[in-house]
């Protein structure tokens, strides 16, 4: 058996971990750096708000962020430590090919052996004297030399750096002094001065230590001032002088300032209560205001009060609103805050002075928020009809907490709907003016007129405009004319509409196909074709000639869009299914190509997209084919076909109204496909991309140039029309539905359209002014319980500002139908929807929930399982059942209900004759309590929280479950998912993706078949959960990747990736790329690539092998082609497979479509 | 015992998915740690017949336990899997039917290769200590000795090459397997002898000795001195200021009698020793003062040697266990407070050593045999529930014959 994973980003970190402000990219230019996790993006700052200019992957966790500036430079560099401790200074220049080119100039391992500390590294620099300290291991602290960097280097140098050992433990926070004359540092440490070990349960007690560094001998010498705390949970050290041993140092719920040779100064403050937790502070420019953040989201603004110069202080704290729960706030620049969060979106906030309070109480306005989907708790995929695949995620905690729902493909924002059914075309018309004013609509047999102004809409009629007919054409003409072209005639319209210039009819048959530009025209009556040419007043037909068959189709749109006129006609052929090309003005057939197909063409265009020449032919049962168009033969070559809908498509060009970022591919023109999986078609650095679009389905469109609206879009449905515009072309788009209230776990009732989410609300972490979901509900009810343990214990427990629910969403509205109160103290944790095999008219929600207790060894743990009917918006509590464990996990199987508890798996059955469940089978009990359980057919997968993952299958007729492969290595799984039947992945807390292999063959009957490991990867992420299932809808119908092994999944700190197995041929030649790839790309940091995919766990690493980094691989396609061609022709492994590099792109573009 | 409870699993959990608690698995292990009892069903595949002097577990995999008995033989046990019900198959063993180039007295020590476990080294009493590739079961290099050896270690750390070893005579000598050299000898101990040798957990070049004399001596093997540092019972660590902390003098001794054992604690700065005057110490080896823990009277019972495991927490390092072999019994004790926290009892004859598994959780120790000890009490007593009922005996055959051959285990567990 042979590994062969694919793993790929769906979606970068967006949790903030780290910021930074400074002058970056220029010397001129304020930026802030944002770090998530893996990757950082740099925004520059200026009057219009933040603008992203670069984001920068990193082969590593990013734990340690700063910019800093040396005397001798003119612009900031950044610091970056990753969780595998390579550091790197980076700076930012602007090259040729790059305005932002990042370049690594000092690189180094800055690993110790020793022991991992438990608190957080914590990094200090000291620019006037070059130094950068950090503490990672405990009792070392790492000391970088940077006075002497020689930025105008090229090449990048490892670091000079050097460890000193120092003796305090346990040290929270390490801060430089400022401008010190000689590199003196403050360190703020926990109790671990040895004798307190010696006598137990001392109190918490921390320690101020001063230290100064000896430069030349390299080694620290501890000063005189030392200073113990009595602070609860000292986090934070901030010196506030220039040179001198004054400090403010925050705790959990004190601020308090500590001087050398001083009383120290605590602020008292009713703001600062028992249960406040401060996490995050930042100061403002000016060195005496400083704002915190505490673990509710309160923003609270300190202000250092000095007197009689410096010599006593006063601090006053203030409470300036709520914003969301954030460790990193940066303030950026007039009264401008950022905060970046980790549980909720990250803002952008300006402070507002006292007389320009806002409403709801809050001392600043928010001006933007960015979306952050992590921490995703669950998730849950919802397929409605094949095309609207959406990911609907919980994330966040307490008022943070939303529901996202998550898809890919291009959002419409929709101005305006107009209800009219029964659409056939529609075009737009300019009628004095510059805009677009009118609209033609086409319906069966007649035509409507529509005059569009502001937002109003009116039915209008123009003299020379023939309604009675269905109109196949409309156009503005060169010289103000209009052209109309219906069934019966083909019109020319001058005189702002009311007067008919010329006429054209056909003397055999109606005209069936026609199309124009502004000053040329053809149309065909059956199987005859005629040109035009449009005159100012006069329409003079050039040519006429005979095809063999019907037209399908016609185009004659310039192939510039500058152009005015084009020399090529593209037709489209009935019964001999073709694509003809014909030279103008003499309709020669230039070229002729079968399509081998067997539905007819339904419309084709000419395009150029990136200079060059394409047509692209749309057929009746969905698929597209596109060629691209020699323009002096007219010749079509290199064939292409792209399944997108199932319904005719109709190919639409539209100029692509200027998206709201300031792209700079705003003007060129996008190819709209209608059918029932509309797709804009458009490209992305010389690559054709098929971006679907985030609607049901489109019979036409037009793109309308609205004074009111902008430059928008019309689109036709079935039922009406939508005035709108294309969002960003962007990969996927996130809906957030705010709960107000922690949401843990979600499901989907398929049956009744609703989502059926556990919450859980906290009373302290509310937030102001936003009800909790389960208070909206319309059904209010509570969950009572007959179980005398159950209610015994939650009737000790009267904390009432604590309560979970259950609370039934409805899918289109969101809006909260019921929630159901579960007891004080219990919490729900599990939930699954299901069918029972006897009764599949009613949809089931089963729930399980626990009642915690602060230790684990207060109590036996005692859970429930309730069991729920809904049905027609009705939930009916049909049963419970009391557990003497936590059910951690609950599934539908088998239709039964498989449940596992503390460390058993039981299967549950449900008869409805005495509405109670019965128990089938003894439980299965293993060591550990399981933790995640997945089940395939008669297989079922656990992990359990300290030890490993197991594989059961479970035996029908005799009810038993046997054990038939187990991984003996321990290690501490998050989350695991079935890849086969035989093959496994799972996660890990240390990041890493492991597969497993389940060894069929082995004939030997032992007691317990071992799982063999196929492969490790690193992904420095803690995955939550695994779901089968992916974004996209597979488009090529030739696709040689099976997404039927996908999963997805979801991380901490909202990433979202993808793992699917690939063909093992395709397989060992993208490993072979991978490596040639992992060569030539520069990475920042020169970290290895291998090196950051290799498994690290509890200090033993593994190189990576098994999987491959999907990340790389995509970057081949942004390679030039000479780059390209190299790579291939000097593969690893000689490249036995042959692939040209046209096929190796286009494999690579198809792997990138996946998500 | 009120220090090693643990927050609620349930909590801890929702911690986890929040990304905000990494120490999931301190916190699991710790309350594993201080509830170990002996696991009944879980058999190592027998073979020593004479009593087991030392045992060491490899640090790659956590995997694979050798012991070496004092008839000379040696034997390598998989420890996977740790479920509840298992016997431990022998991997390899080398004694003098199977290798001619077994060793005939009691083994000293035996020692994984720090690396990789494709190395062991072992010493014996007949004067030799050999080099073993674990893949083939082959000698790959041996050294002969004029007297005898005690101990030998090899450095934990990364790319090491030096093993020490220790000598009846006082002489610690320094063996690079490298080149082979093995001429390298410190005369650091009296006459009376050297018996126990230990490398720093974190360095490659600083040793602790302990001599029969009852002296334990710190040496950096890159210095020309002796020793650099000479552990003294009276140097005490205290917050009272009127004593002085002492230098240590070349007269000053750990222990009133010989050192029977010196283990360093997984956080890299405290050592505890044991002595044939029944105490054990406490150290900081940065200055080398006591700590001033009592751990009351720690009687050795006249066993040569005694290796101790010590666990200790990552998340808390005021969390710490030290299993130490007392006769026929194990004794827990806390190691920063000096509280015994419970005695392991289940061993018929005196207990050589005790290897703890931080990677299972799991405690090894051999006297005449080698049990496994693991925090399963409940589902030992689940398990033995589902024994009872007769349902499940058909299921279950295979190892329930092991199962029954084990049975006076549990009749022993439910009188204490």
């Amino acid at each position: 058996m042979n590994p062969s994973n694919y793993v790929v980003t769906v979606q970068k970190p967006t949790e903030v971990t780290a910021l930074a402000t400074g002058y970056f990219t220029s010397s001129t230019q304020l930026n802030l750096i944002i770090a998530k996790n893996t990757h950082f993006e740099i925004y520059i700052i200026d009057s219009e708000g933040l603008k992203l200019v670069k984001d920068v992957s990193i082969y590593g966790k990013i734990i340690i962020l700063k910019c800093f500036r040396l005397s001798n430079m003119n612009k900031d560099v950044l610091f970056i430590v990753t969780e595998k401790c390579h550091g790197m200074i980076l700076d930012c220049q602007k090259t040729d090919h790059e305005p932002f080119d990042i370049i690594t100039k000092y690189h180094g391992l800055l690993e110790d052996t020793g022991k991992e500390s438990t608190q957080a590294p914590s990094c200090t620099i000291d620019t006037k004297h070059g130094l950068i300290l950090c503490r990672t291991t405990e009792g070392v602290i790492k000391v970088i030399f940077v006075k002497d960097l020689a930025f105008n280097e090229s090449s990048s140098r490892t670091f000079e750096s050097c460890n000193i050992r120092i003796d305090e433990q346990n040290i929270v926070d390490i801060q430089f002094l400022i401008d010190s004359p000689r590199p003196t540092f403050l360190v703020l440490h926990s109790t671990k001065s040895e004798y307190y070990f010696l006598n137990g349960n001392q109190p918490e007690e921390y320690y101020l230590q001063t230290y100064e560094i000896e430069l030349k001998e390299r080694e620290i010498k501890r000063l005189a001032w030392t200073k113990k705390l009595t602070l609860s949970k000292a986090s934070f050290l901030i010196p506030i002088t220039h040179n001198s041993f004054t400090c403010l140092v925050i705790g959990r719920n004190s601020i308090e300032i500590h001087r050398q040779n001083e009383p120290k100064v605590g602020l008292k403050s009713s703001l600062l209560q028992e249960t406040t937790s401060i996490i995050g502070y930042c100061s403002i420019d000016d060195n005496y205001r400083y704002l915190l953040t505490d673990d509710c989201g309160k923003l609270y603004l300190l202000i250092l009060e000095y007197e009689n110069s410096l010599k006593t202080y006063d601090m006053k704290l203030n409470l300036l609103g709520q914003v969301s729960i954030s460790r990193n706030l940066t303030y950026l620049d007039n009264s401008v805050v950022f905060i970046g969060s980790h549980f909720g979106d990250s803002q952008l906030i300006r402070l507002l002075s006292e007389q320009q309070q806002q409403q709801g109480g809050n001392y600043f306005e928010i001006l933007e928020s960015y979306t952050n989907v992590g921490p995703i708790l669950d998730m849950c995929f919802v397929d409605f009809d094949r095309q609207n695949r959406q990911l609907v995620t919980c994330s966040g905690y307490g008022k943070d907490a939303t529901l996202r729902f998550i898809r890919t493909g291009i959002g419409i924002h929709e101005h305006a709907v107009i209800d009219l059914p029964n659409i056939k075309g529609i075009w737009p018309l300019r009628l004095n003016n510059q805009y677009d004013t009118h609209l033609v609509v086409a319906f069966f047999d007649q035509t409507r007129l529509f005059y569009l102004q502001n937002e109003e809409i009116e039915e209008v009629e123009l003299a020379a405009f023939d309604l009675q007919h269905q109109t196949l054409f409309c156009a503005n003409g060169a010289s103000n004319q209009y052209l109309q072209i219906t069934t019966h005639s083909i019109r020319l319209i001058g005189n702002h509409g009311q007067d008919l210039l010329t006429e054209w009819k056909s003397e055999s048959n109606e005209i069936t196909v026609a199309s124009a530009n502004t000053t040329q025209c053809v149309c065909a009556c059956g199987n005859q074709l005629f040109y035009f040419e449009i005159g100012p007043n006069s329409l003079k037909q050039i040519s006429q000639c005979q095809l063999p068959y019907n037209v399908a189709c016609l185009d004659v749109a310039p192939l510039n869009v500058q152009e005015e006129r084009t020399d090529l006609c593209a037709v489209g052929l009935w019964t001999q299914i073709s694509i003809w090309i014909c030279r103008l003005p003499t309709l020669d057939v230039l070229h002729r190509e079968s399509l081998v197909s067997d539905t007819l063409p339904r419309s084709v265009i000419m395009i150029t997209f990136d200079s060059r020449p394409y047509v692209f032919i749309s057929l009746a049962d969905g698929p597209i084919i596109y060629y691209s168009l020699d323009r002096e033969q007219g010749l079509l070559y290199d064939r292409k076909k792209v399944s997108l809908g199932t319904k005719p498509t109709t190919l639409t060009i539209c100029q692509q109204p200027a998206s709201s970022s300031a792209s700079s591919q705003s003007s060129d023109a996008v190819l709209f496909a209608c059918s029932d999986h509309p797709s804009v078609i458009s490209t992305v650095n010389d690559k054709l991309t098929f971006s679907s679009v985030n609607l049901r389905e489109i019979v036409c469109m037009c793109s309308f140039n609205s004074e009111y609206y902008g430059a928008s879009l019309i689109l036709v449905t079935d039922t009406g029309v939508i005035l709108g515009r294309i969002d960003d072309i962007q990969k996927l788009h996130k809906r957030t539905l705010r709960l107000g209230e922690s949401v843990r776990r979600i499901t989907f009732v398929d049956k009744e359209k609703v989502y059926a989410v556990l919450t859980q609300s906290r009373h302290e972490c509310l937030a102001d002014g936003v009800l909790p979901v389960s208070k909206q509900a319309h059904q209010k009810i509570d969950c009572t319980t007959k179980i005398k343990a159950i209610k015994d214990m939650a009737a000790e427990r009267n904390e009432s500002d604590n309560s979970s629910s259950i609370v039934i969403l409805d899918q289109q509205t969101h809006e909260a139908r019921i929630s159901v109160k579960l007891l004080c103290g219990e919490e729900a944790i599990s939930i699954c929807t299901m069918n029972f095999v006897d009764d599949s008219t009613s949809s089931y929600i089963a729930v399980g929930t626990t009642i915690v207790f602060e230790y684990d060894n207060d109590r036996q743990p005692i859970g429930r399982l309730i069991l729920f009917s809904y049905r027609s918006n009705q939930l009916t509590i049909l049963t419970e059942k009391e557990l003497n464990n936590a059910p951690h996990q609950i599934l539908p199987f088998q239709g039964k209900l498989l449940v596992a508890i503390g460390n058993s798996i039981q299967l549950f059955e449900y008869s409805p004759q005495q509405s109670e469940f019965i128990q089938l089978s003894k439980p299965y009990v293993g060591r550990f309590k399981c933790s995640e359980v997945k089940v395939k057919d008669d297989f079922i997968l656990f992990s359990d929280e300290i030890y490993s993952i197991t594989v059961l299958r479970y035996n029908p007729s005799g009810h038993t479950f046997e054990e038939i492969a187990t991984n003996a290595s321990p290690q501490l799984t998050t989350a695991c998912q079935f890849i086969d039947d035989d093959t496994f992945v799972c996660t890990e807390t240390y990041g890493n993706l492991l597969c497993y292999h389940k060894n069929n063959e082995s004939t030997k009957e032992l007691d317990r078949n071992p799982l063999t490991r196929l492969g490790q990867y690193h992904l420095a992420e803690q995955i939550n959960i695994f779901r089968h299932g992916h974004l996209v809808t597979q488009q090529t119908s030739e696709s040689i990747i099976s997404l039927a092994t996908c999963s997805l999944m979801g991380a901490t700190s909202g990433y979202i990736g993808l793992v699917v197995q690939l063909p093992h041929s395709l397989y060992r030649l993208l490993t072979s790329l991978e490596k040639s790839l992992a060569q030539h790309i520069p990475s920042v940091g020169q970290i290895e690539h291998s090196t950051w995919r290799s498994m690290r766990s509890d200090k033993q690493s593994t190189i990576s092998s098994g999987f491959i980094d999907g990340d790389l691989i995509q970057l081949y396609l942004d390679l030039p082609k000479a780059v390209q061609t190299e790579l291939l022709e000097h593969l690893p492994n000689d490249n036995q497979s042959n692939v040209s590099v046209e096929e190796l792109v286009k494999i690579v573009e198809e792997l990138s479509r996946i998500h | 015992m009120e220090k090693y409870r643990a927050p609620n699993r349930v909590n801890l959990l929702r911690a986890r998915e929040y990304g905000l608690e990494q120490s999931f698995i301190h916190i699991e292990q710790t309350r594993r740690l201080a509830d170990f009892t002996l696991c009944k069903y879980r058999d190592l595949t027998s073979y020593h017949h004479s009593s087991i002097s030392t045992m060491d577990l490899d640090q790659s995999e956590y995997r694979y336990l050798l012991s070496g008995g004092s008839n000379g033989h040696i034997c390598c046990h998989d420890m996977f899997p740790s479920s509840l019900v298992a016997t431990h198959p022998i991997v390899f063993q080398i004694d003098r039917n199977t290798n001619r180039d077994h060793h005939t007295h009691n083994i000293c020590s035996l020692i994984w290769y720090s690396n990789d476990n494709g190395m062991f080294i072992t010493l014996g009493l007949d004067k030799k200590l050999k080099i073993w590739d674990t893949n083939r079961v082959k000698l790959v290099d041996d050294y002969e000795f004029n007297n005898f050896a005690y101990a030998a270690q090899i450095p934990s750390v990364a790319d090491t090459s030096i093993i020490a070893v220790a000598h009846e005579n006082g002489d610690l000598r320094l063996i690079d397997i490298r080149t082979g050299s093995n001429s390298h000898i410190i005369h650091s101990h009296t006459k009376k002898g050297v018996c126990l040798i230990k490398w720093f957990n974190n360095s490659p070049y600083l040793l602790a000795s302990g001599g029969v004399d009852g002296r334990v001596l710190f040496t950096d093997i890159r210095s020309s001195r002796n020793h650099y540092m000479s552990l003294d019972r009276d140097n005490i660590l205290t917050d009272n200021d009127q004593v002085k902390p002492r230098a240590t003098t070349v007269s000053s001794v750990a222990h009133h009698r010989g050192v029977k054992s010196l283990e360093f604690l997984p956080d890299n700065t405290h050592l505890l020793t044991v002595g044939a005057d029944d105490l054990m110490y406490l150290w900081n080896i940065n200055n080398g003062q006591r700590l001033l823990v009592n751990y009351g009277l720690v009687p050795t019972n006249n066993m040569r040697m005694l290796t101790m495991a010590c666990a200790q927490m990552k998340h808390d390092q005021t969390k710490g266990l030290v299993y130490v072999p007392c006769g026929k019994f194990i004794r827990v004790y806390d190691i920063f407070s000096g509280q015994r926290l419970s005695t392991l009892s289940g061993h018929l004859m005196p207990v050589s050593a005790c290897i703890y598994n931080r990677s299972l959780v799991e405690l090894y120790s051999c006297s005449d045999d080698i049990l496994v000890w693991g925090s399963v009490k409940k589902e030992q007593e689940e398990y033995e529930i589902s024994l009872k009922n007769p349902e499940r005996r058909q299921d279950t055959t295979r190892s329930l014959g092991q199962v029954l051959n084990r049975d006076e285990w549990s009749d022993d567990e439910e009188e204490t």
